[in-house]
C-alpha cells in the first residue's frame, strides 16, 4: 500500500468516524474558546387526554311530585387535543345502564340526563344510555378548569312529576350515574 | 567613509553578540510557546458530551417529567471557575417547547457536579455564577468523565393544561470563565 492509498482509507476512515460520532451526539457541543456554546435538542409527545371533575352528588330531598325535579350542576370537562372537542357517554346503575333509581325491591324510578358544553346551563341535549353525545368543546385549558371561573360544563338530571307520584313516600331512592368523556 | 565604518561597526557589533542574541531570541520564543498555552487556557472554557433529550411520550400527567444527563464542563481557570447562561427557543429564550402551536415549558436545572437528581434552576438568559469544574482536560479525555448535569424537568402542572402533539425546542447552554 503506498502513501497516497493509505491517505485515502485514512480519509475514509476519518470521515466514517466523524458520521459515527454524529449519529451518537446529535448535540452541539462547544469549542474551546472564551466562551462555550454548547445546544441540546428536547423532544416529548402529550397525547390526546381528557379529564371530567368537579361532579357533584345529586339530592332530590322532599321533591314535590306535583312538579319536575331538576337538578342542574356546572362540571368539568378538560380535552387537550388541538380543537378540545371530546364527546360524553353516561350510563346508569338500572338494567342495562337505564337511567333508574332504586329502593329495594320497589319499582325503578327513570330519571333523565342532559349535557351541555358551557357551564350554567338549565337546558342541555338529552343522553341516551350508553350513546356517546359526540361535538363538545371544552373552554378549559387547565385539566381542572383551574383557568375558568364556572367550570366547562352543566350537567342536568330531572325526575318527572309522574315518575315522582310512582315514588313510595319516605323510600330512599339511589342510583349512581357515570360519566366518560373521550377526546375526539 | 562614515557609511562604510558604521557599516563595518556594525558588522563587527552583530558578529560579537550574535551568540547571545540569537539565544536570546530562542529563550523568549520558547518562553512564549511554552506559557501560551497555560496564558491561554486561563481564559478558556468549553462544554462537552451533551446528548439530546427525548421524554418520549408522556402518559403520565400526574408526575414530573425529568431527564437528566452528566456533561464535561472545563474551565481553564486556576480557580477552576465558570458561570453559565441557558436560554430556549420561546419567546425571549424562553424554556419552551412547541408543536407548532402551543408552547410546553419546562424548567433547567445546573448541578456543578456529575449525578446530580436535582440541582440550581436557571433562570433564561441570567448567568448562574460560581460554579467549578472538575475537568482536568477540556473534553474530559483525562480524569473526570464528567463533572457537572443538565436536568430537564417538565412539570406535571404544565402537562396538564397542556396540548396534546409532538413538542421539540432547542436549549442553548454557554458557558465562561469566572
Amino acid at each position: 500500500m503506498n502513501v497516497s492509498t493509505l491517505g485515502r482509507h485514512l480519509s475514509v476512515l476519518l470521515l466514517a468516524s466523524a458520521a459515527l460520532s454524529g449519529t451518537a451526539h446529535a448535540a452541539g457541543q462547544g469549542n474551546l474558546g472564551a466562551t462555550s456554546t454548547g445546544t441540546v435538542t428536547i423532544n416529548a409527545s402529550v397525547p390526546q387526554q381528557v379529564r371530567i371533575s368537579g361532579l357533584s352528588d345529586v339530592n332530590f330531598i322532599n321533591a314535590d311530585p306535583n312538579l319536575e325535579a331538576a337538578n342542574a350542576q356546572n362540571v368539568c370537562v378538560w380535552s387537550n387535543n388541538a380543537n378540545r372537542r371530546y364527546n360524553i357517554v353516561a350510563s346508569g346503575s338500572g338494567t342495562s345502564g337505564a337511567f333508574t333509581i332504586g329502593s329495594g325491591t320497589l319499582p325503578a324510578i327513570p330519571y333523565s340526563v342532559e349535557w351541555d358544553d358551557v357551564s350554567g346551563a338549565t337546558t342541555g341535549t338529552a343522553l341516551a344510555t350508553g350513546a356517546a353525545l359526540g361535538g363538545q368543546t371544552s373552554a378549559a385549558t387547565k385539566s381542572l378548569c383551574q383557568d375558568l371561573t364556572a367550570e366547562s360544563a352543566s350537567l342536568i338530571v330531572r325526575i318527572a312529576s309522574a315518575d315522582l307520584q310512582d315514588m313510595q313516600a319516605s323510600a330512599a331512592y339511589t342510583g349512581t350515574l357515570t360519566l366518560t368523556v373521550a377526546p375526539e | 567613509m562614515a557609511i562604510d565604518t558604521a557599516a563595518t561597526g556594525t558588522t563587527k557589533k552583530w558578529g560579537g553578540r550574535l551568540p547571545s542574541r540569537f539565544f536570546g531570541a530562542v529563550a523568549g520564543i520558547w518562553l512564549l510557546t511554552a506559557s501560551s498555552p497555560s496564558v491561554a487556557q486561563e481564559r478558556f472554557v468549553r462544554i462537552s458530551g451533551l446528548r439530546d433529550i427525548d421524554f418520549g411520550l408522556i402518559a403520565n400527567f400526574n408526575v414530573d417529567a425529568v431527564r437528566s444527563q452528566n456533561l464535561c464542563a472545563f474551565s481553564g481557570r486556576p480557580n477552576l471557575g465558570y458561570n453559565v447562561r441557558a436560554f430556549g427557543t420561546g419567546p425571549s429564550g424562553a424554556f419552551t417547547l412547541s408543536n407548532g402551536v402551543d408552547r410546553l415549558p419546562y424548567e433547567v436545572q445546573w448541578a456543578g457536579t456529575s449525578g446530580q437528581n436535582i440541582g440550581l434552576n436557571l433562570t433564561a438568559n441570567v448567568v448562574r455564577t460560581g460554579l467549578i469544574s472538575s475537568a482536568a482536560q477540556q473534553t474530559c479525555s483525562n480524569g473526570p468523565a464528567t463533572t457537572a448535569t443538565l436536568i430537564i424537568l417538565i412539570r406535571a402542572a404544565a402537562l396538564q393544561s397542556s396540548a396534546g402533539g409532538a413538542y421539540n425546542g432547542t436549549l442553548t447552554l454557554v458557558v465562561a470563565p469566572e
